[in-house]
């Protein structure tokens, strides 16, 4: 493999090198690379259909990309199954109702605890999450397929947001929650962001996603249109998300 | 009141037995999101394997502890393990039909491959089960129990706490639910999501180790029949618990058992109840608790969401064949299916000509399959019953009402479609493995119930069914006969060509689809799938009419050689593997299913070998035909369309391309590799 790879230390968090990525015959990356320094907070951003969900899923190993290289921490990570992405501390939160539907509340955050926090610490993290959303504490013995939309993202959110990650890839947090809680989940992030948490923000909805990143990438067609600070995005992405650049 | 007590005393032991194999379903069903009804199979490979080792006199004659060391601590775990890493290991996303149609697959094949790995003789008498003196009897007052009944009960009543403490209380148990639920989430949460699967395959198939072996001496000899005949008794126990909870199988078991021993002891002799519904009760129980169980038919199937990770299934191979290939196909199709008819007609003996004509009445009743599982994608395991009501029907109005035994045939077709359409209204809600289900429910009740009636079954006595005559011709002669068979064929083919491409199918393939969808743009989900029920069902009793005039006489005798339920699942697997979806692979189907053991494993093969081989081979195990096509069956997720069908497409394509580069005459780019300007949409938009 390479031989001078930059030690652990100078390397960036998260590296993607001229990933490519599909769905069995359907192409949806062509050669995405950017790199994520630690502590920073990156909005990708593009229309439907432009490969974010894409990304995401390609940064937290749930898709095998057909070539180029995913690199957490200077090691390369690539086609390594997703569930040792998530040991090395990468929690992604799918987009829209990513809940075990059969299992109960409890259960549900048990799951993600139990592997992270061990058993003596599962405790502390479930009062944890239902101090963040007191919402879950009420339910926490119902069937998760049974609460509303509104409920299982809180409850998909608190399962990542209590792990304090060390890169958090958030896939459309605010889709389907009323603005107010949309606030409450931007104030959340930026907690987690202050306590050292790096961010891979997925966003259709700019504006929220803007106000916390330090960077941006505008994704069109498979490809990057734009990477750089949020400063020189200009009116870029409203050209890109507004229709054909 | 004693006679009570002592009759559900009586029902207890039993009750164990079928609470045991449920708790192993619920089991399955729990940590692996599979409805396996090879549960069956792979405990009589445990049990086999035990006999050999153990109780075969001509055999090693290990003592106990080592053999059942080897057949259940080490033999079945391995064997769960290969299973998840063969095959269910790329199912977990599939569909639950899916994921039946594979353990069916599976059911049809396992038995036959332990059969000759184990060189085991047909039938394995003398079995002995894992208990020291299994036999010895302790005696509680008037009531009597023996040792291994004992430890059934003791290993049930353990196995129910154990497991029920695993699931309620370790992480190991909550991560087998979520990995059934969603691999992919359960990976996010940093879960090894495979090693969870393996796991759980190589628990529940200890646990059908321990059954099987622990069960053997139940049976008069060892086969997988006895122990498919036990779980299927057992579903219902399994069903009942919604396939969920555990100490609700086991006392569903016991109910079932002892409400069942009440039935046949307590009424009066010739009561209905005694008579009919006591030994019915498991299947109409079953389908009751199907029909009626809220739960079950509100429960949506868990998706996984995110399940848009996963390549979209492959659609079928596109035809972009041109005229000439299309043409040659069809010349090459007429040619060969005339040219067969032309040998069978003039040069054949009776022996073929009798196989052919087999072959040709099987591949009517395999249309009935295309309808139901290539055009609706819906699972039925009681096509045999329906062809047994074509059959039964034609005799008995020949016989008792001497009527033209064509117009007997039409009746039959027309008595099993209502049946079918019948049988298909309360199933209606249901979908999937539950709908599965309740056929084999009915499947069962017809088995063991109504094909023992007189007025169903005809009594003990075959009755005589003449070959038809219509004005001048006579198909008396079998040359005549299968010339008769032959256009029935093509009339019920030409039909359902027809029917998929009218309307009917175009609905149906939307409903196959999504109901929901297909119910939004104004289709009636309930009129369409009676209607196709209702087809089907008429298509096999067509082909049950022809069965009992080509066996010239019929009766309840006839019944398990040719209807059993065994064969709906072989049948089904049978034209799952070579091509559901068209009337080529059910015609296909019926020459296999005929004439793949005589021509290929008995001729065809041997000869073969005996070319390359030192030593002489006689013949092959009729087995492989159960192999080969379970093996074809379990292809299902991947290729829907049979994998026949699958590779016969992929090699027209090629041909199709080569003719291309012939005609061009360069090298172009294959068509499938063009790339889609943009991207798929993600997959949660759907």
């Amino acid at each position: 493999m390479a031989a001078a790879e930059p030690d652990s230390a100078a390397a960036p968090l998260l590296e993607l090198r001229g990933v490519e990525a599909g769905y069995g015959p359907f192409r949806a990356l062509f050669g995405v690379s950017f790199a994520l320094a630690r502590g920073r907070v990156l909005a990708l951003l593009g229309s439907n259909g432009a490969g974010k969900t894409t990304v995401a899923r390609v940064c937290s190993g749930l898709i095998v990309p057909t070539a180029g290289s995913v690199w957490l921490d200077g090691t390369d990570f690539t086609g390594r199954p997703a569930h040792e992405y998530a040991c090395a501390g990468v929690v992604h939160a799918p987009e829209g109702r990513s809940v075990f539907a059969t299992l109960t509340v409890e259960e549900n955050l048990a799951l993600t605890f139990g592997r992270s926090r061990g058993r003596a610490g599962t405790g502390a993290a479930l009062e944890e999450a239902y101090a963040m959303f007191p919402r879950l504490g009420e339910r926490r013995r119902q069937v998760a397929g049974t609460l509303s939309g509104g409920e299982q993202r809180m409850l998909a959110l608190a399962r990542v947001l209590v792990e304090k990650p060390r890169l958090l890839v958030a896939d459309e947090l605010s889709l389907g929650l009323a603005p107010i809680v949309v606030d409450d989940v931007y104030r959340i992030l930026a907690t987690i962001r202050d306590a050292g948490t790096t961010l891979l923000i997925v966003e259709q909805h700019v504006h929220h996603a803007l106000g916390i990143a330090d960077d941006a990438i505008v994704l069109a067609h498979g490809e990057i249109a734009f990477d750089g600070p949020v400063s020189e995005l200009g009116d870029l992405h409203e050209r890109v998300l507004g229709g054909d650049p | 009141m004693e006679e009570l007590v002592s009759a559900v005393i009586r029902g207890f032991p039993q009750g164990c037995v079928y609470a045991l194999v449920a708790v192993g379903f619920v089991l399955t069903y729990k940590t692996s999101g599979v409805f396996n009804l090879a549960f069956g199979a792979q405990a009589f490979v445990s049990a086999a394997l035990y006999w050999r080792l153990h109780t075969d006199p001509e055999g090693w004659q290990w003592p106990i502890v080592p053999a059942a060391f080897v057949s259940v601590v080490i033999a079945a775990p391995l064997l769960g393990f290969v299973l998840d890493r063969a095959l269910y290991r790329h199912l977990r996303t599939a569909s639950p039909v899916a994921k039946l149609v594979t353990s069916l697959g599976l059911l049809v094949a396992l038995p036959e491959i332990a059969k000759i790995v184990l060189d085991m003789p047909p039938q394995a008498y003398g079995t002995e089960g894992i208990v020291p003196d299994g036999r010895v009897v302790y005696r509680f007052g008037d009531y009597a129990l023996n040792r291994d009944d004992i430890v059934t009960i003791v290993v049930v009543i353990l196995a129910v706490a154990v497991l029920s403490a695993l699931f309620r209380f370790t992480a190991l148990g909550l991560r087998m639910r979520a990995v059934v639920e969603s691999p992919r989430m359960t990976e996010l949460a940093g879960v090894n999501a495979d090693r969870v699967g393996s796991i759980s395959w190589m628990l529940s198939s200890f646990f059908a180790g321990v059954a099987g072996v622990l069960l053997a001496p139940l049976f008069p000899y060892l086969g997988a029949d006895q122990y498919f005949q036990l779980v299927v008794t057992a579903v219902a126990a399994a069903v009942l618990a919604g396939l969920s909870s555990l100490p609700v199988a086991l006392v569903g078991g016991l109910a079932l058992s002892v409400v069942s021993q009440v039935m046949v002891t307590y009424p009066p002799q010739d009561s209905f109840v005694r008579q009919v519904l006591g030994p019915a009760l498991p299947f109409v129980v079953l389908f009751g608790v199907l029909v009626f169980m809220p739960s079950l038919q509100r429960r949506r199937e868990a998706t996984d969401p995110l399940a848009g990770v996963d390549p979209p299934p492959p659609a079928l191979a596109a035809d972009e064949r041109s005229r000439a290939l299309t043409i040659g196909t069809y010349v090459f199709g007429a040619v060969v299916g005339l040219g067969f008819f032309w040998w069978v007609l003039t040069v054949a003996n009776s022996y073929w000509l009798a196989r052919f004509t087999e072959a040709v009445i099987y591949a009517v009743i395999f249309c009935s399959i295309t309808v139901i599982t290539g055009m609706t994608g819906q699972v039925s395991l009681c096509q045999p019953a329906f062809a047994a009501i074509g059959a039964f029907t034609t005799a008995q109005l020949v016989t008792r009402y001497d009527m033209s035994v064509l117009a007997a045939m039409v009746i039959g077709a027309l008595l099993a479609a209502l049946t079918g359409g019948l049988l298909s209204i309360p199933a209606l809600r249901l979908g999937g493995i539950f709908l599965a289900l309740a056929t084999l429910a009915f499947a069962l009740f017809f088995e063991r119930v109504l094909v023992k009636e007189e007025w169903v079954g005809g009594g003990a006595s075959l009755m005589d069914v003449p070959r038809p005559t219509i004005g001048p011709w006579d198909f008396g002669d079998d040359r005549a006969f299968f010339v008769l068979c032959t256009v029935v064929l093509v009339v019920v083919g030409t039909l359902v060509i027809f029917v998929r491409g009218g309307t009917t199918g175009r609905y149906l393939d939307a409903l196959r689809g999504s109901e929901v969808a297909a119910a939004a743009i104004g289709i009636n989900p309930a009129r369409l799938r009676i209607t196709a029920f209702a087809l089907s069902a008429a298509i096999a009793g067509v082909g049950g009419g022809l069965i009992a005039m080509f066996s010239e006489r019929f009766g309840q005798a006839n019944y398990d050689a040719r209807f059993s339920v065994f064969f709906g699942l072989v049948w089904t697997v049978i034209v799952v593997s070579i091509g559901s979806r068209t009337v080529e692979g059910a015609i296909q189907a019926g020459a296999a299913f005929i004439l793949f053991p005589l021509v290929i494993l008995q001729r065809f093969l041997p000869w073969l070998l005996n070319l390359v081989l030192p030593w002489h081979v006689e013949s092959l195990p009729t087995g492989l035909t159960f192999i080969l096509f379970g093996l074809g069956a379990i292809t299902y997720a991947k290729h829907p369309e049979g994998s026949v069908e699958f590779g016969k497409r992929r090699s027209l394509n090629a041909v199709q391309r080569w003719i291309d580069r012939l005609g061009r005459g360069s090298v172009d780019t294959p068509p499938d590799t063009v790339e889609p300007a943009v991207s798929l949409p993600t997959g949660s938009e759907r």
